[in-house]
């Protein structure tokens, strides 16, 4: 309720401030338009506002899907077979240190504009938090507990199942309130280096047409998608972690 | 039956945690290890639990290999710590042994849950049990399986002097029902006088048994109006007292 309440706060106070600012510095409308008038651009571009929004956010979501197979699937691996995962992380390292405008270019030289390295610039920004996260909730568990199964002679998969993989998800669920977010913003990202279409494509059309009114009102749009995801995961934690809050 | 016979345990390093330890468990009999730390005590302990093996030497438990009375269930353990699942209430803590370990004749975990006090308290999660709840509940998972054997590590090691005294007593009544063959490790001479048929004393670097002293019956009866086993039990205890290192008795 309290949290419900602070964020109607900001809701209200961001766009007063705004106008406020507009009152007293009379500012271009080209460095800052009024709230009335990117108000004005949401509501007479809303088709292809919309239109836009829905690219980026399959983009994001297929993204962030695959992202979360492959951690998912990487960190039950490192659990159940001794030694992968130090034979792997050299390379994870060496894959998460690569700059992705870099591979972004790469790629677009060797797939074209094409829907590939969006969703690959995606899952290279998501992958990582979920794995590291999910590794370490993994690694958690206490070891008491797992003697303790082990001496009723659980297989490793009622170890994860039963042990693991509950300890793990206070870890997980955090690894998503980044990368679920996270995923919006790299979508937005990889369209603004090359895209015909989306949320990114619009910021660079935008400030190539000197439209800041618009430029304000993708920049509406794109947070209220962050913050549209991190409120589904916070959902998804209330319900999870219900048990927290016991 | 518990049989440890020659048994020696090195550890990499060049630690040698037993040596040649020898040791018989009879069926029903409870057996405490009492020794100061370092003396080997968990070391033997995770052996009979099948949780580590020898490096040299022989343990069976029932005559079986302790993986292999692991695998038919045989045995249940529960260490210092509680074990629990913190997802879980009191009563599903219990039912995970159940959905792993599928012998006939288990407790019902609600049954079990009311013999060991804490009815009231099924449905909450272990943060919000005292230590000495969580402790009860992680015995109730080690026993609702009814094991022939049950090896506790110093179940009650770090409570209070007053909740271990109250949970000692629960534990020698509730295993005066099951009949259960036991090996507890423990630093309390009052634990094991209190509640065993014989302590087997060790000493550290390396882990050796020491002695074995049979305790009087009337110590676990608690029949102190006779001043011949008041005489006999204090004895005890200054023996027992007397052969642990000063930092080591509780």
């Amino acid at each position: 309720m309290k949290a419900g309440f602070s964020f109607l706060l900001v809701l209200l106070a961001v766009p007063a401030l705004w106008q406020i600012i507009v009152w007293v510095f009379e500012p271009k409308p080209a460095f800052l338009p009024p709230p009335a008038m990117v108000a004005g651009v949401l509501w007479s571009e809303r088709t292809s506002l919309l239109g836009h929004t829905f690219t980026t956010l399959s983009e994001a979501v297929i993204g962030y899907a695959i992202a979360n197979a492959i951690a998912f699937g990487l960190a039950v691996f490192f659990f159940h077979v001794r030694g992968a995962e130090r034979v792997a992380t050299p390379w994870l390292v060496v894959l998460k240190n690569v700059p992705f405008p870099t591979v972004a270019s790469i790629l677009v030289v060797v797939m074209g504009d094409s829907l590939g390295p969006k969703l690959i610039i995606v899952v290279l920004v998501t992958f990582f938090p979920i794995l590291a996260n999910l590794n370490k909730g993994l690694k958690s568990v206490d070891p008491g507990l797992v003697d303790r199964m082990r001496t009723l002679h659980a297989t490793r998969w009622q170890i994860f199942s039963k042990a693991a993989w509950p300890a793990s998800l206070p870890y997980y669920i955090a690894a998503h309130e980044i990368a679920f977010t996270g995923s919006i913003i790299a979508a937005i990202v990889a369209e603004w280096l090359f895209a015909q279409r989306g949320l990114g494509f619009l910021i660079v059309q935008a400030s190539t047409q000197f439209r800041t009114d618009r430029l304000f009102a993708v920049t509406i749009v794109a947070s209220g998608l962050a913050m549209l995801a991190y409120a589904l995961v916070g959902l998804a934690e209330r319900h999870v972690l219900r048990w927290q809050r016991a | 039956m518990i049989t440890v016979s020659q048994v020696s345990k090195h550890f990499s390093g060049g630690t040698v945690a037993l040596d040649t330890v020898d040791l018989t468990v009879a069926q029903g009999e409870f057996v405490s290890l009492l020794g100061p730390s370092g003396c080997g005590k968990s070391t033997l302990l995770r052996l009979l639990a099948g949780l580590d093996t020898a490096s040299s030497g022989i343990v069976t438990v029932g005559g079986l290999a302790p993986i292999e009375a692991c695998r038919r269930g045989a045995i249940g353990v529960a260490f210092q710590r509680p074990a629990l699942v913190p997802s879980r209430t009191a009563l599903e803590n219990i039912q995970l042994t159940l959905e792993i370990v599928h012998r006939p004749g288990s407790f019902a975990p609600e049954e079990l849950l009311r013999q060991f006090g804490l009815a009231a308290f099924r449905n909450h999660y272990p943060h919000q049990l005292s230590g000495g709840m969580q402790l009860r509940v992680n015995i109730a998972c080690a026993f609702v399986h009814r094991p022939e054997i049950l090896l506790l590590d110093e179940p009650f090691g770090a409570l209070d002097e007053m909740t271990r005294e109250s949970l000692t007593g629960w534990l020698r009544s509730v295993l005066a029902e099951t009949g259960q063959t036991v090996v507890l490790v423990t630093h309390s001479v009052e634990e094991a006088v209190t509640l065993s048929h014989r302590i087997v004393l060790m000493r550290p670097h390396p882990g050796r048994v020491q002695s074995i002293v049979t305790v009087p019956a009337a110590a676990r009866t608690g029949d102190w109006t006779n001043p011949a086993v008041v005489s006999e039990v204090t004895s005890l205890r200054r023996q027992l007292h007397a052969a642990l290192p000063a930092e080591t008795v509780a």
